[in-house]
């Protein structure tokens, strides 16, 4: 080699280059359209799914990142998270909120950096705020994080269901719900959007709830696609969140003393999507595959194919059941999608309001008496009594007993200490009433009431 | 000896050591010389025998392990002496990104000149040296002798009184030698001291008054050339060209004062004398010397 | 904003570094001493004190023109290696900005994009710097160029000099082009809501020690820790007799604004023990105290107090939002006090008490809690310009990037080049990011006679063995030798202490970040200390490089 001259000495390590090059190039040969063909290494990607475009978005940013930091990305990532957290202890959120983004420019497929860092802005940057709109900022400022790491990582089922519980729990079950779901409509940054909501989250001007139930319809179909994994819940739990969302939305509304058709409705469809989709799904069993929906014979059918008894079937379906509490929710649905029961909790609502705000103590007695005979009606519907004539809404249904018990004391207080009439013997719900085992929540509803009465909030 | 000494060493030595202070080169050993005022001295050896040493230690880049170095009167390490010495390094240190005009300006802001005498004394070296077509070049576009030029000038920037070369002609055409020798003498001519190393004896020979030879850092010999390579056992004639009877007659005289002809024959020019003549004349009468076709070499006759 | 105002005293910083300089050169000259003797023998006195008398002539007889036209050179040297295109980084940088600072929508704060100008301008700059500074020399010695220059009558430090002064320059030229880009490229994206939030809000602080608490009985103490790690604010509790305590001193008329009100800004957190008005902030009152006359005047004077407003900087301000400001006008009445007529008080006339106003801030509500601490509350004076705050964060900047060119230029002067740049970028990392630890470190070690999983040994001992920083050593000699060493090392790190320089006093970030002016003079990051700073640095690193250069060999073999 010494005995080459400078410019040999370079065609030799150009040639030497070439050769080396040949099998990589070979290897590594882009796919075609579509992913198919391409070198080894090519199809190993596609295979895998280790290629960049095969978890979702590409971000053009972080790839140059990556490229400039070499193998330094790790300890890159590292230094900014240790930054983050010391700007998260000194309350600098605009800053953390950019070392955040630093991050995710270096390691946007890392699921956990995603979700501790949505949840980083979401949770603990909203609570240190006293301010609830500045609370709803960083509530969205979460959500908006988390939105963008779906994009990147479209196969991911956890995170799209990480998305629904940031709308639907963070906004609907917080302290400050009241607030966030009007926010949510209206938001607070009136100058900016409006008078209307924040159109990166809610473009379309729904519920909380609802766009809840759109991320888990989104997680679920994800979850359905071939060999993708999710490893948050066991299966049933995972798939049943859209149909919960849907209960959610209803039972808030009623909440926020809504309790007209659309409320109805949105019990109806919660009933429907319980039952027809949810329970129309197949669910892998060790005894088998198992629907909710289906009857012993459905069950028996599939238990010959498959090999098992009867009774194993069952064993399963229940215990499967009795995981997402199926048949109480099917219960709870299929009740309140009822007029009856609707005009029940209106009829306490207004009676509350006449009896409280308007102090119309007749309109008041008058309602509530309506209420309870409405809610009778419900109790006494056949479809809900056991085979022993007990009631299957009333044992399973707590708020309901609460609800009743509730009525009665005013209306029993309006009679007694206001209009100064008597109380009948009989009345509409009086076997709530006089059930010994309802005593002790009569007697605390009792001293909860006298506390209302007295605070005069 | 004494009064007009510009340069005294005494007794100097020069041990060059590695990192743990382990001798490595004994450079220079118990060296001891004077240059005298007006001057063109020669320090000459082989590769290694420590000239560049010396003159870095005259210059105070080195620090001697033992002995003096006394320069202008001043040690050898005294910044203030650096105003009357002119320095030409082996190659030219110089910066390669300035331009011949920025590095004299720079050299002579050094020297802390004002700028009108900067630019005087620019224009006047750069005339001196040759180089009026190339001083808005970098250096780094420079040949060789041109670099050798523009090293010169900076050296003369300050209008030195002792001058130090080293190695002024290596790396040089003929054409270049010759003028930096001609500038060499005529720094003597101005009354400068100048004091140079080499390995290339005829330069040494053409220029130097007196010369020392270094040989493994030791002076081995030191004194006048002429008196150096006199030899008397013999004396040269040289003629216009004679006819063979006037060299018999000649000869006839010659034995009668008891000496003897040894040898008449046209005397040949030095190859350097050679190319220098061409040189010149193609620069007085430019044109094609061969016609085309004819293959040079063949005896012409008009090719000097 | 994470600051704590505390006065800086050039006097004390003086007599610090007279100090420290006076051991540095002793110990010097006793180093050169030993070493004198060693190799000249009986000669060595004489040698190190023609070196000193040298040294004095050519550190004090230096000519501006040779200075000049090193320091030319150096920018003409490293303009060759295309330096300027630097510049490129950072125009790529700005523009890709955008990128890092993911969808700047309406509601981005000012803050993040200043911070981010200032972050990219230091941490580009600064290996610039750095990369010229410790590489110019050394290759000069290399090519022995320098040879050249240094057979002209040029001191030593004439070359030192020279050299810093070249780099400064340079780097000067480049800070004053990105900072000019920087300051055009905030303009245009920060969103024009948070505009108003780009300004320099000149601030009065009281001083750290004029800030205290008084307990919930009225007593002086502390605030308290509602659980926060970080321990700045202290909080007081609402409806008792706890209180956050203000003095202000040199107050006097030309604090007004122009309605004739004293403006004050507060930066106060909420914690709440208890949900209360969620719809509503957690409220508060200042109070402007005399004791002597005993006057206690309530602001706001009726009401049920003022709605914290909180981390103001971190989100453009909502429309309808209210700011952090209160303007306490200049006649206020008495609804606290002796006279019983509630007749009028005047600011000056009655609270100003020799230039002090002492404010004291209570929270209103019932089982909630403020938190504050002393730079929570300031007089805002007349607001200066965006530019103004920018510029001086910049001049400091540049300080900063002198400092670094300062110290590499000194160290390329004995070291080779890689060496000097690591040498140079380990004391700017010890000086910045590495520093306050380095000093939590000696505090602990200062209070607690130990610090927290030990010193350097017994560190890597529980690093090797597993063991955690909490659970204390076995008792053997081994532990012990560790211990002992330890001790030492860390009686090293309070020396060392002293000599890396306080990279702290230059990064003013936090303060054209957060709209603030920045302070000529402060503990902490200001002008004037940084200034101090740079020439505290300046002195002994031009003698350091001048001796290095003078009594080496100039010979890269």
């Amino acid at each position: 080699m010494n005995n080459l001259t400078s410019s040999q000495r370079k065609l030799v390590y150009f040639v030497g280059i070439a050769i080396l090059a040949v099998p990589i190039v070979f290897l590594g040969r882009p796919a075609a359209e579509g992913g198919q063909g391409g070198g080894m290494i090519a199809q190993s990607r596609q295979k895998y799914r280790l290629g960049e475009v095969s978890f979702g978005e590409v971000d053009p940013a972080s790839a140059t990142m990556n490229l400039v930091l070499l193998g330094l990305r790790g300890v890159a990532a590292n230094l900014l998270w240790m930054e983050a957290d010391e700007l998260k202890e000194k309350k600098r959120w605009s800053e953390l909120n950019s070392t955040v983004e630093s991050i995710i420019r270096l390691q946007p497929h890392f699921q956990s950096v995603w979700k501790f860092q949505a949840w980083n802005l979401s949770y603990n940057v909203s609570a240190e705020c006293d301010a609830v709109e500045d609370r709803y900022f960083w509530v969205k400022k979460g959500i908006k994080f988390l939105e963008r790491g779906v994009a990147r990582n479209e196969r991911v089922p956890e995170m799209r269901h990480d998305l629904g519980d940031f709308y639907g729990k963070k906004l609907g079950r917080s302290d400050e719900r009241r607030e966030f779901r009007e926010f949510f409509l209206v938001d607070p940054d009136t100058e900016r959007w409006e008078g209307g909501p924040d159109t990166e989250i809610n473009p379309d001007r729904l519920d909380n709830y609802l766009v809840a139930k759109q991320k888990y319809e989104a997680a679920n179909e994800v979850y359905r696609l071939p060999g993708v994994e999710q490893h948050k819940m066991g299966e049933p739990l995972f798939v049943m969140y859209p149909y919960r969302s849907q209960m959610d939305y209803a039972s808030a509304r009623q909440d926020e003393n809504k309790f007209g058709d659309v409320t109805r409705e949105a019990w109806a469809e919660s009933y429907r999507g319980w039952t027809q989709e949810y329970g129309q799904t197949d669910f892998p069993t060790p005894g088998g595959v198992i629907r909710f929906e289906w009857t012993h014979d459905e069950l028996e059918r599939k238990g010959e194919e498959e090999g098992y008894s009867l009774d194993f079937k069952i064993y399963w379906q229940g215990r499967y059941e009795d995981m997402v509490n199926y048949r109480y929710w099917k219960l709870r649905a299929s009740v309140e999608r009822t007029p009856e029961l609707a005009a029940a909790r209106k009829a306490f609502a207004d009676g509350r309001v006449q009896f409280r705000e308007e102090q119309d103590m007749f309109a008041a007695r008058d309602t509530f008496y309506d209420g309870l005979e409405k809610l009778q009606t419900v109790i006494d519907n056949p479809e809900y009594r056991r085979e022993d004539g007990s009631s299957r809404l009333l044992s399973d249904e707590a708020d309901l007993v609460e609800d009743a018990l509730k009525a009665i004391i005013i209306w029993r207080h309006i009679l007694q200490d206001v209009l100064g009439q008597p109380i009948p013997d009989e009345f509409p719900m009086d076997e709530v009433w006089v059930d010994p085992q309802y005593e002790g929540l009569r007697a605390s509803l009792l001293e909860e009431f006298q506390r209302w009465q007295g605070s005069g909030i | 000896m004494t009064a007009e000494s510009v340069i005294q060493v005494r007794n100097l030595s020069k041990v060059y050591r590695d990192f743990w202070g382990r001798k490595k080169v004994q450079a220079l050993n118990s060296l001891s010389l004077d240059v005298r005022k007006g001057e063109v001295f020669g320090l000459l050896g082989p590769n290694g025998s420590g000239k560049t040493t010396t003159l870095k230690l005259l210059l105070g880049l080195l620090f001697p392990t033992e002995g003096e170095v006394t320069v202008l009167g001043e040690p050898a390490h005294d910044v203030g002496k650096n105003e009357r010495i002119g320095y030409l390094p082996e190659e030219s240190y110089l910066y390669r990104f300035l331009n011949a005009d920025e590095t004299l300006d720079f050299y002579g802001k050094l020297f802390d000149m004002p700028a009108a005498q900067r630019k005087e004394r620019r224009d006047a070296l750069i005339k001196q040296v040759g180089l009026e077509n190339a001083r808005r070049r970098q250096l780094k576009e420079y040949s060789k002798g041109m670099t050798r030029r523009i090293g010169l000038a900076q050296a003369l920037i300050n209008n030195p009184e002792l001058v130090l070369l080293d190695e002024p002609t290596s790396g040089l055409d003929p054409l270049g030698t010759r003028d930096m020798k001609d500038m060499i003498l005529k720094l003597r001519e101005e009354g400068k001291t100048v004091v140079m190393c080499s390995h290339l004896l005829a330069d040494v020979q053409d220029v130097c008054d007196r010369i020392a030879i270094l040989y493994a850092g030791e002076l081995k010999v030191i004194g006048n050339v002429s008196e150096l390579l006199q030899s008397n056992e013999e004396t040269q004639l040289l003629t216009s060209t004679l006819k063979d009877d006037a060299v018999k007659e000649i000869e006839e005289v010659l034995k009668k004062h008891g000496a003897q002809l040894k040898n008449v024959s046209h005397p040949t020019t030095t190859l350097e004398e050679l190319f220098l003549k061409t040189v010149k004349e193609s620069r007085e009468r430019p044109g094609r010397r061969f016609a085309p076709g004819e293959a040079p070499g063949q005896d012409k006759s008009g090719a000097v | 904003m994470d600051y704590e105002s505390q006065p800086y005293h050039v006097t004390a910083a003086l007599v610090e570094w007279l100090l420290v300089i006076g051991a540095a050169a002793l110990i010097a000259l006793f180093v050169g001493g030993v070493v004198a003797l060693f190799l000249a023998g009986r000669r060595a006195p004489a040698l190190v004190f023609a070196a000193l008398k040298r040294g004095f002539s050519d550190l004090t007889s230096l000519s501006v023109r040779r200075i000049g036209a090193l320091a030319r050179l150096t920018i003409q040297e490293s303009l060759s290696r295309r330096t300027l295109l630097v510049l490129f980084v950072f125009v790529s940088l700005f523009a890709a900005g955008n990128l890092f600072l993911q969808s700047p929508g309406q509601d981005m704060p000012a803050k993040p994009f200043v911070s981010f100008v200032m972050t990219s301008i230091r941490w580009v700059l600064i290996p610039v710097a750095l990369l010229l500074s410790c590489w110019g020399l050394p290759a000069d010695i290399k090519s022995r160029s320098l040879h050249t220059v240094v057979t002209k009558p040029v001191h030593r430090s004439e070359i030192v000099i020279g050299r810093m002064l070249g780099y400064s320059l340079l780097t000067s030229f480049i800070l004053f082009v990105v900072a000019l880009l920087g300051l055009i490229w905030i303009q245009r994206v920060v969103p024009e809501r948070s505009k108003p939030q780009l300004t320099a809000r000149v601030p009065v602080y009281c001083d750290l020690e004029d800030f205290f608490f008084l307990d919930r009985n009225g007593q002086t103490g502390k605030g308290l820790n509602v659980g926060d790690m970080w321990e700045h604010r202290g909080f007081i509790e609402g409806q008792t007799k706890s209180r956050a305590v203000w003095i202000f001193e040199g107050v006097d008329e030309s604090y007004l604004n122009d309605e004739g009100e004293l403006r004050m800004e507060y930066s106060f957190e909420a914690f709440r023990s208890h949900k209360g008005r969620i719809d509503e902030g957690v409220r508060f009152r200042l109070h402007l105290v005399n004791e002597e006359k005993g006057l206690d005047v309530p602001y706001p004077q009726r009401g049920a107090g003022l709605e914290v407003q909180e981390f103001s900087g971190e989100r453009a301000a909502r429309k309808d939002q209210e700011k952090p400001i209160i303007d306490i006008p200049r006649e206020l009445s008495r609804t606290v006090g002796l006279d019983e007529d509630g007749s009028k008080v005047d600011l000056f006339d009655d609270l100003v008490e020799d230039g002090k106003l002492r404010i004291e801030l209570s929270c209103e509500d019932d089982g909630q809690y403020i938190g504050a601490a002393n730079t929570d509350l300031f007089i805002r004076l007349a607001d200066k310009p965006f530019a103004v705050g920018y510029f001086k964060a910049i001049f400091g900047l540049w300080l900063m990037v002198v400092l670094v060119c300062i110290i590499g230029t000194t160290a390329s002067c004995f070291l080779k080049g890689p060496v000097a740049t690591l040498l140079t970028f380990g004391l700017v990392i010890l000086g910045h990011p590495m520093r306050s630890y380095m000093e939590n470190q000696l505090q602990q070690l200062d209070e607690k006679g130990r610090v927290l999983g030990g010193g350097m040994l017994e560190a890597c001992y529980r690093l090797v063995t597993q063991m955690n920083v909490q659970s204390p050593l076995p008792e053997n000699d081994a532990t012990r030798v560790i211990q002992y060493l330890d001790t030492h090392i860390f009686n090293g790190l309070k020396i060392a202490e002293f000599i890396i320089p306080n990279f702290k006093h230059f990064d003013m970030t936090v303060f054209v970040a957060n709209g603030f002016d920045v302070p000529w003079m402060d503990a902490g990051a200001a002008i004037v200390p940084a200034i101090l700073t740079v020439l505290g640095y300046l002195i002994p690193c031009v003698i350091l490089g001048y001796f290095s250069l003078q009594l080496r060999e100039l010979e890269a073999k």
